[in-house]
């Protein structure tokens, strides 16, 4: 129980404080790391694919709120997201850096991909460029960003590669 | 028995799955009205509370420093307006126009972030809202009157105060009601004025402001001398009166205009030449 309660208070607090405070300040010329993806991560990673996708869904329909035009997508995308990562946690190697910086910017760009294939029938939004331009930079810095803080989490003891 | 519990545990996690894209479907299959009223509703309970606190803590920030702008402008319009009467009164007394009627030069606004006090002096951290181009010697004044001058500068928005409670301030002072000039200086908890002839019209009650005159002070680099310190800053109050008969000064008591101990805002003073290069440093308001 003590687990669960730190696990989801460093989801919570990586989410929003990432987004809310930390991203505003390593922003690059609009390129930030997508903390709420990041802890999505941290969260299926340590408590499995059940929490990540309740999670990713919550997170995902907050983050829905700001654009009701598309409310329910970022909840699809990352309860998605917050499953497949869950459901392979068992399957990867952990504590190497390469792997888990890969994993990390690929959830980001299949979650990218998703939205971005939505959005673009919903709104007529185009689709490619903003994938190339925005989706993959986000992505690599995610994948930067997220090592050090997976192993923050490693390191509180909430992530137990035997389970 | 391995098989039985991980399709258990599969099921489990493919019915959250599941459970989670139907109602993301859902929603975004919902009609845009729909969409925006469901978006708002869930907003007023996910999310307002959030933005409801953020905002106010940003507008209670905010609040302090336009408290502070709205204090230096009303302080700058109290102490032009005292000026303008000062001038009549000089030219009804046919004083003027040699002397100066008094405040000219911008206030800007400094938080006090700390307070020093020792045998030698006592000094208030100020910080400014703005980058100012700031010397020593500068008045700092408050809402109710004169504090004391910049005596240490760190940077282009903190420097340290020294009061006028410190034991070796002196300060040139004028009877705002009969123009007779005198020195202030502190003693112990309270002000004597000194330097004013046992036979002139002293009484309780009277105010005490800045002559402007006693503190001409060498500008920097032998720059010509100039007077740092305008006229017509409130100082004080006389509080009592005597003359000695074995002196010819008379013994004035003074009780000072400003607080010493509770100040969060308070102004430097800046001359008028420097208004401009201000302006270009402090970017304006």
């Amino acid at each position: 129980m003590r687990g669960f309660l730190r696990t989801t208070l460093i989801f919570l607090l990586t989410a929003f404080l990432g987004e809310t405070v930390v991203a505003p300040l390593i922003d690059i010329k609009g390129i930030a790391p997508d903390f709420s993806v990041i802890a999505l991560i941290i969260l299926s990673l340590s408590a499995g694919p059940v929490s990540g996708t309740i999670g990713g869904f919550a997170v995902g329909l907050i983050q829905d709120l700001t654009q009701p035009a598309l409310l329910g997508l970022r909840a699809l995308c990352k309860c998605g997201v917050g499953f497949g990562v869950g459901t392979l946690r068992g399957r990867l190697v952990h504590g190497v850096p390469v792997v888990e910086a890969t994993m990390i910017a690929l959830a980001v760009l299949a979650h990218d991909l998703v939205f971005l294939l939505f959005q673009s029938r919903l709104i007529d939004e185009s689709f490619l460029m903003p994938l190339l331009t925005r989706s993959v930079p986000v992505a690599i810095y995610s994948g930067l960003v997220g090592v050090p803080l997976l192993r923050l989490v490693e390191l509180l003891g909430l992530l137990n590669p035997e389970e | 028995m391995f098989g039985r519990g991980f399709n258990l545990a599969l099921r489990g996690d493919v019915i959250t799955l599941a459970v989670c894209v139907i109602l993301s479907v859902v929603l975004m299959s919902l009609p845009e009205g729909t969409r925006i009223l469901v978006a708002d509703r869930l907003a007023m309970v996910l999310t307002s509370p959030y933005w409801k606190t953020r905002n106010f803590g940003d507008d209670v920030l905010k609040t302090g420093q336009e408290n502070a702008w709205l204090k230096s402008r009303v302080a700058e319009l109290e102490l032009l307006a005292a000026a303008g009467e000062r001038m009549q009164r000089d030219s009804d007394r046919l004083a003027g126009p040699a002397v100066t009627p008094g405040f000219e030069g911008d206030l800007v606004p400094c938080e006090v972030v700390m307070r020093q006090g020792n045998r030698f002096a006592t000094m208030l951290k100020v910080r400014s809202l703005m980058p100012v181009d700031w010397e020593p010697w500068l008045p700092v004044i408050s809402q109710s009157g004169y504090l004391g001058r910049v005596k240490t500068i760190i940077n282009e928005r903190e420097a340290w105060v020294e009061l006028m409670v410190s034991p070796d301030f002196a300060l040139g002072v004028e009877m705002d009601r009969t123009a007779l000039l005198g020195v202030l200086r502190p003693r112990g908890n309270t002000f004597a004025v000194e330097m004013v002839g046992r036979d002139e019209d002293v009484r309780p009650g009277d105010l005490i402001i800045t002559s402007g005159i006693a503190e001409v002070r060498d500008g920097e680099d032998g720059a010509e001398a100039r007077q740092l310190t305008p006229r017509g800053f409130p100082v004080g109050v006389v509080k009592s009166v005597s003359s000695p008969t074995d002196k010819i000064f008379k013994e004035i008591v003074a009780e000072p205009a400003a607080s010493f101990t509770h100040n969060v805002t308070v102004f430097v003073v800046l001359p008028w030449r420097d208004s401009s290069q201000a302006g270009e440093t402090a970017g304006g308001r």
